[in-house]
């Protein structure tokens, strides 16, 4: 056992209370006041209690042990015992799962009130508290108080997203390999248990000690995604919904409904292509939401999803006068783009020196009298020029052949890059010309159409965005660069949404769903009776509860004496 | 201010303070005093009991400080972290917990102290960074301080830095200078290459040097070796080498002067699948020439049909065959698969390939067009003559029969073949099928014929028709004369199955039997040749199967003839760009908007590209395989020039875009479906060196789109093999991608600290300028009550004992 207090301080304590109990029990006692009949018992009362005397000899030992039991255990009790740990003993983890699965019935607050009543039976340093958040974040450091705990956790609701327990334990486990064994006692469901246990070493020990009861017949939307049109309409996409049954059975397709904006889509575009998906075909890709939802059951969280349509309007482009025909024809072929004036266009292309759309992206027409690099891309991104440099092949100029243009040109080719207001794309107008050795390559359409995309901006293309998963970013596959606004955003690594609901993107804003078919089909798990639980060995911290009970009842008893006079 | 909360650890304990009343009951010799100081007794030790804790918020500000303190700094730099952290610490009234990065223990008066060791998987700047996080408890504001260089062994961080921001966690960064280092390979990256191809590796060398080289190896064999480069900082070395065959390739880079190298594995993609539409036997002559970067499936014309799966082919070369030899409705699939599609053709041969007579729509398809000249052409025939000399015949008809045929013989040539039959019951050749070079000795036994008999025609046309289908010719004829005086039999099947077989069936009927008219007429129909009516000698006919066609000739030229190359795009590399001289070619024009790639001295096209939709349509002007080759046999580079037409104009786009992200010892896979639908998903395994594979569930995300993952030993390659029809797409992933070992860390994979400061709402602070006072609003603290509430009860005790003992005015009764 250890104390609060330093043990000398108690020491000292304890002999004080001995020292000034026993002046107490030499302490004449406080007078009754005894009718006597006659001068010969007055006579005795005069010799037993001298009038004129504040102690009196000591006696009654046995009242004394009792006095002085109780208020030592009191003491003891002020010093805030605490049991020590033994060499055998174990550090114990508490997780409290706050995601999904917890969401079904009272599952959170059970496990809450589990964890709550378990955290306080062993000793505050050897126990750390971990609340299964998007951040696993710390609720109890070892050493803190347990009366944080309630504090800590008030307000705190579980989030629609995958369970992250088993990704914990796995980073948990290689921190922590060489810190002696530990109890890792988890408060969530049952399938995270059953991952978890997979990353465990020897040394921990699982104790799933609240297990998240099932839903039975659990059924959810499990994937809402987005990819561009099979028919190849520049600004259309075509949309994925699934819905898995935990018990198997299949979804009634009149059970789905499907909305965009708000407004109901026609079920008659949902078509059936087999395991419980669903497409529906050309959708205008106008960065609207679109939102499946199925009748409510006991399990909420999977039965609405809702998806961030990409955004891939025409793009509206104005053709000065004097510029390549070559140019001409790749514009007009290409269906993402649609003629405008070039006050309203989103990219013109010109020659150097026209005034037509200067304040617009442009491709401009120049010469090497201008410029000394051939093609020269201009913005003002770092990081875009940085992932242009690097899909210099997506926009053709990998395939080009730079010595036979070199001979064409009669001069040296070069691909520049620098930093700019606005997005330009200066290129040399004699490339252009009939017969040259790029207007006739397979690179030279390639290279004006994705060009007037990039100086267009970015059309970001992200599949699907599910809670707790990274964010998945073709913008690259079907464009030129990655999203920008991810790129900045995950320094390097991987961006993940935390929870469902709006994710913010830069500018722009992204709904996060669960769709997480593990999580539908576990939640109908009927999850295996409880094993053994490992607890702190000793189980309920008993030193100071004892010493108060103890100190309780030693004053009960002397009470009662007291009152019938056998106490003085 | 808000008040401070009290909350219990053991809130049930409360419910004995309902037997707090007891102590009121017989209340015996007890004063109200004595039993109001006992209740409080009992009170404060019900109280202790439910273990009472003061909660209040506290401003003392926490700040957590990750110190990097690893072997990679530099002397220098370490000092300064450890001066920057005394910096730190010397602010009063702070909470500091320090996370230390590698080296021995700096000494810190700090609440709490983690110790990272630099060898340990979880000592990366990310891992530390996620301590820091975690050493933030819920609620709590905090600062972080990171000193650092940045340099990282992985880029595990997206989850902790999210955390920061959504926690309001301001993380203030403290750049150190990074020390220089001797160089090292960081990282290798293969762009994705089909089996004989050459591969092209990007090794990023990091670190300071001159002069240095790089070798790649397969297991002991140099495949290739890099020019000389220098190195300051970061840098990209490419290193083309030969893919190999189809599989995965380890390689292992090794920068000269290192023993040891960084492996990783090449995914070399299976051969582009091209069908061969030629003579038997090309198919197999090709597979040589291209190698095995080809998987070439051989067919002839007369196999490809309405059934053949044209899409499955990246490319389709038609070998010396017209397109009127495919059908109408095989050209309309190939174009739609070329527009559509994607899919590459590659249309070679000589004369007849390029001869366009009713050739669309394919036609329409080649960079090419015939050169417009025009010759007269007189086809070859072959004519069999059935003549009726059935008594019916006897007199002025024989006579007339025979005038008929007599003028129809003598339009004939010598590359013509004439027979003829005549039929009196029994069949009989007059003139057995023969070349038609003696005209007169032809004349001559026809006009021997006698009439006699009965009129059995039925067995004549049959023996004519069996006659024509041994003869050689471009255009074959019967020509059947008679009064129609013949017996009923099945003449409408037997004169189509005739015409079905493209040999044309006319009469002549001789006199002017109504039925017969009409009978004659019908079985011209039938036989889709022509029908003639000869009542008298003064209406004879001349019938001239001999009609001369004025048709486009694609001029095909035989000779020696020196070639040029007009465009090098095709030929970079080390594929040679001009060929010997070639011994033939067709003479066409290329279309305006088409790429003549080689030509003839004389500026004739040989070898034409352009783009048509999604595809792309090569046109070569000889047979690859024939006679205007034949003398590229001895060229050795012969396969190697045709492989490039072949990949240049094959769609070349992978039909899965397969991606592969490793996170610790699993491993993600995302495969995007680039090209037509399918019903089923694709498969996809994770294979071992033995290429024994366990399959990856795939979970379909959006149309096309898969996503699975698999549990991947971070020191084990990833090799993944897709599988989606008949496509197979290979990718992989060299072993620990995602994270560098301890003593190697990638500049790449740095830390961009000032940018998290700005992300976090931090300070990115100079190292050495005074660091500012950590920020943050505190956080909740608790200072247990009960042991307070103990020491309250043993002095109520000591009351009570005091008040029970003290002396006090005696009163009397």
């Amino acid at each position: 056992m250890t104390f609060a207090l330093p043990v000398p301080v108690l020491l000292a304590g304890a002999v004080l209370i001995a020292g000034l109990l026993f002046a107490l029990q030499r302490l004449r006692v406080r007078e009754r006041v005894v009718a006597l009949a006659g001068a010969m018992l007055w006579r005795q009362a005069a010799r037993v209690t001298p009038p004129r005397i504040l102690t009196e000899r000591f006696r009654r030992w046995l009242a004394y042990l009792l006095a002085l039991a109780i208020a030592l255990l009191l003491w003891i009790g002020a010093g805030r015992p605490e049991r020590v740990p033994g060499p055998t003993d174990r550090h114990h983890v508490f997780y409290l799962d706050a995601a999904a699965p917890m969401m079904a019935g009272n599952a959170y607050a059970e496990a809450r009130r589990a964890l709550i009543a378990d955290v306080a039976t062993v000793p505050a340093a050897q126990r750390t508290v971990y609340l299964g958040d998007p951040d696993d974040a710390t609720v109890l450091e070892p050493g803190e108080p347990v009366a944080l705990l309630a504090r800590r956790l008030r307000g705190v609701q579980p989030a629609p997203r995958p369970s992250g327990f088993a990704r914990w334990t796995a980073g948990f486990a290689s921190a922590h390999a060489h810190d002696g064994k530990v109890v890792l006692h988890y408060y969530g469901s049952a399938a995270a248990t059953a991952q978890a246990r997979r990353h465990l070493p020897s040394a921990i020990t699982l104790s799933p000690d609240y297990v998240a009861p099932a839903t039975p017949g659990n059924r959810g939307i499990v994937a809402l995604g987005a990819s561009p049109a099979a028919s190849g309409a520049w600004d259309r996409a075509d949309i994925l919904v699934a819905v898995a049954a935990a018990d198997g059975s299949t979804v009634d397709p009149a059970a789905l409904s499907l909305s965009r904006g708000g407004i109901a889509i026609d079920p008659g575009r949902l078509r059936a292509i087999g395991n419980g998906r669903f497409v529906v075909r050309d959708v205008a890709a106008d960065g609207g939401t679109i939102t499946a939802a199925l009748p409510g059951d006991a399990f909420p969280a999977d039965d609405r999803a809702t998806l961030t349509l990409p955004m891939r309007r025409p793009i509206r482009i104005a053709i000065a006068p004097g510029v390549p025909p070559a140019m001409r024809a790749v514009i007009d072929a290409d269906p993402a783009l649609v003629p405008a004036t070039p006050d309203a266009a989103d990219v013109v292309i010109r020659r150097a020196g026209d005034r037509f759309g200067n304040d617009r992206p442009a491709m401009i027409l120049t010469g090497p009298a201008a410029q000394a690099d051939t093609f020269l891309f201009a913005t003002a991104d770092a990081d875009e020029r940085a992932a242009l440099s690097d899909g210099l092949d997506r926009l053709g100029l990998a395939d080009l052949d730079a010595a036979r243009l070199a001979d064409d040109l009669r001069r040296p080719v070069a691909v520049g890059f620098a930093a700019a207001p606005r997005r330009t794309i200066s290129v040399w107008a004699t490339i252009f010309a009939p017969g040259s050795g790029f207007a006739t390559t397979r690179a030279m359409p390639l290279f004006v159409a994705q060009g007037v995309r990039w100086l267009a901006g970015p059309a970001p293309w992200v599949p699907y965005a599910g809670a707790g998963r990274p964010l998945l970013d073709q913008s690259e596959l079907y464009g030129l660069v990655p999203d920008p606004a991810i790129a900045r955003q995950r320094l390097g690594g991987d961006l993940v949404p935390a929870g469902t609901g709006a994710y913010r993107l830069g500018a722009r804003q992204l709904s996060v769903a669960l769709l997480d078919r593990e999580t539908t089909m576990a939640a109908a798990a009927v999850p295996p009776p409880l094993a053994a639980r490992h607890g702190a060995g000793g189980g309920i911290d008993p030193w100071f509860a004892v010493v108060m009970a103890a100190a309780a009842l030693l004053l009960a008893v002397e009470w009662i004496l007291y009152r019938r006079g056998v106490m003085p | 201010m808000p008040l401070p909360d009290i909350a219990f650890v053991t809130p049930h304990c409360l419910w004995l303070a309902l037997l707090l009343p007891l102590v009121w009951w017989r209340p015996g010799r007890t004063t109200v005093a004595h039993r109001a100081l006992r209740t409080a007794i009992f009170a404060c030790i019900v109280a202790a009991l439910a273990q009472p804790a003061l909660i209040r918020r506290t401003t003392t500000a926490r700040q957590v400080i990750l110190l990097d303190q690893r072997d990679t700094l530099s002397p220098a730099a370490r000092s300064r972290a450890r001066s920057v952290l005394r910096q730190l610490l010397a602010a009063p009234g702070q909470r500091a917990t320090l996370i230390q990065l590698g080296g021995t223990p700096v000494p810190a008066r700090v609440e709490r102290r983690i110790t990272l060791a630099p060898g340990a998987a979880s000592a990366s700047l990310s891992a530390a960074m996620a301590r820091a996080l975690a050493a933030v408890p819920l609620g709590d504001g905090a600062s972080v301080r990171i000193i650092s260089d940045g340099l990282s062994r992985d880029r595990h961080w997206g989850r902790v830095i999210d955390g920061f921001v959504r926690r309001g966690i301001a993380v203030d960064t403290v750049a150190l200078d990074m020390a220089p280092r001797a160089p090292f390979i960081s990282d290798i990256a293969i762009a994705p290459v089909r089996t004989g191809e050459t591969a092209r590796a990007t090794v990023t060398v990091d670190g300071n040097g001159r002069g240095r080289r790089i070798a790649l190896y397969t297991g002991d064999r140099l495949l290739a070796r890099s020019a000389p480069f220098d190195v300051a900082g970061s840098i990209h070395v490419p290193i083309p080498f030969p893919a190999g065959t189809a599989g995965f390739l380890p390689v292992r880079a090794v920068l000269d002067g290192h023993a040891d190298g960084l492996a990783s594995v090449v995914a070399v993609q299976p051969p582009l699948p091209v069908l061969y539409v030629g003579a038997d036997g090309g198919a197999g002559r090709l597979r040589q020439l291209l190698g095995a970067g080809f998987a070439v499936d051989g067919r002839t014309p007369a196999t490809i049909s309405r059934t053949t799966d044209l899409a499955r082919y990246r490319a389709v070369m038609l070998d010396d065959v017209p397109p009127a030899r495919l059908g109408a409705d095989v050209q309309r699939r190939l174009a739609d698969a070329v527009t559509t599609g994607g899919t590459g053709l590659i249309h070679t041969g000589g004369d007849p390939a390029f001869d366009h007579a009713g050739a669309a729509p394919l036609a329409t398809l080649l960079p090419v067009v015939p050169r417009p000249e025009e010759k007269v052409q007189r086809p070859s025939v072959a004519l069999a003559i059935v003549i009726d000399s059935s008594g019916s015949m006897q007199g002025n008809p024989l006579e007339i029969a025979k005038q008929i045929a007599r003028v129809t013989v003598r339009k004939l040539g010598p590359a013509d073949s004439i027979g003829v039959v005549e039929f009196y019951g029994a069949k009989q050749w007059a003139v057995p099928m023969q070349p038609a070079r003696s005209i007169p000795d032809v004349e001559r036994a026809i006009g021997r014929m006698q009439a006699n008999g009965q009129s059995v025609l039925y067995p004549a046309i049959e023996e004519a028709y069996y006659a024509l289908r041994g003869v050689d010719a471009r255009f074959k004829h019967i020509l059947i004369i008679s009064d129609a005086g013949v017996e009923e039999q099945r003449y409408q099947q037997l004169l189509r199955h005739i015409a079905d077989d493209r040999i044309n069936v006319s009469t002549a009927l001789v006199g002017t039997d109504v039925e017969g008219e009409d009978r004659m007429a019908s079985w011209a129909r039938w036989g889709q040749g022509r029908f003639y009516s000869v009542p008298d000698e003064t209406s004879l006919v001349e019938m001239d199967f001999k009609t001369p066609e004025i048709k486009p000739s694609p001029g095909f030229r035989s000779g020696d003839f020196a070639l040029v190359t007009r465009d090098g795009g095709w030929w970079r590399d080390r594929v040679p760009a001009t060929p010997p001289p070639i011994g033939g070619y067709a003479r066409t024009t290329a279309r305006p908007a088409a790429q003549t790639l080689v030509a003839t001295a004389t500026g004739d096209p040989l070898l034409a590209s352009w783009a048509v939709g999604n595809g792309r349509v090569t046109a070569l002007m000889t047979q690859p395989l024939g006679a205007g080759t034949a003398r590229w046999a001895a060229w050795p580079r012969y396969g190697e020039w045709l492989g490039r037409i072949v990949a240049r104009t094959a769609n070349q786009q992978p039909a899965v875009d397969l991606k592969l992200a490793r996170d610790g010892d699993r491993i993600t896979v995302v495969a995007q479906r680039l090209g037509r639908e399918r019903p089923a998903p694709p498969a996809v395994r994770l294979l071992d060196p033995a290429m024994r594979g366990a399959e990856v569930p795939l979970e379909e995300k959006a149309p096309g789109l898969f996503v699975g993952v698999a549990p991947l030993a971070s020191a084990r390659p990833a090799l993944v093999e897709l599988r989606d029809g008949d496509e197979v797409v290979r990718a992989a992933d060299r072993p620990g991608s995602d994270v560098a070992p301890p003593d190697a860390l990638p500049l790449e994979d740095a830390l961009p600290m000032a940018r998290l400061s700005a992300m976090t709402g931090g300070r990115a602070i100079d190292a050495t300028a005074t660091p500012p006072a950590p920020r943050g609003n505190g956080g909740d603290a608790a200072t247990p009550l009960w042991s307070w509430m103990s020491l309250l009860a043993l002095l109520l005790y000591l009351g009570e004992l005091l008040y029970r003992r003290w002396p006090a005015r005696r009163s009397h009764a």
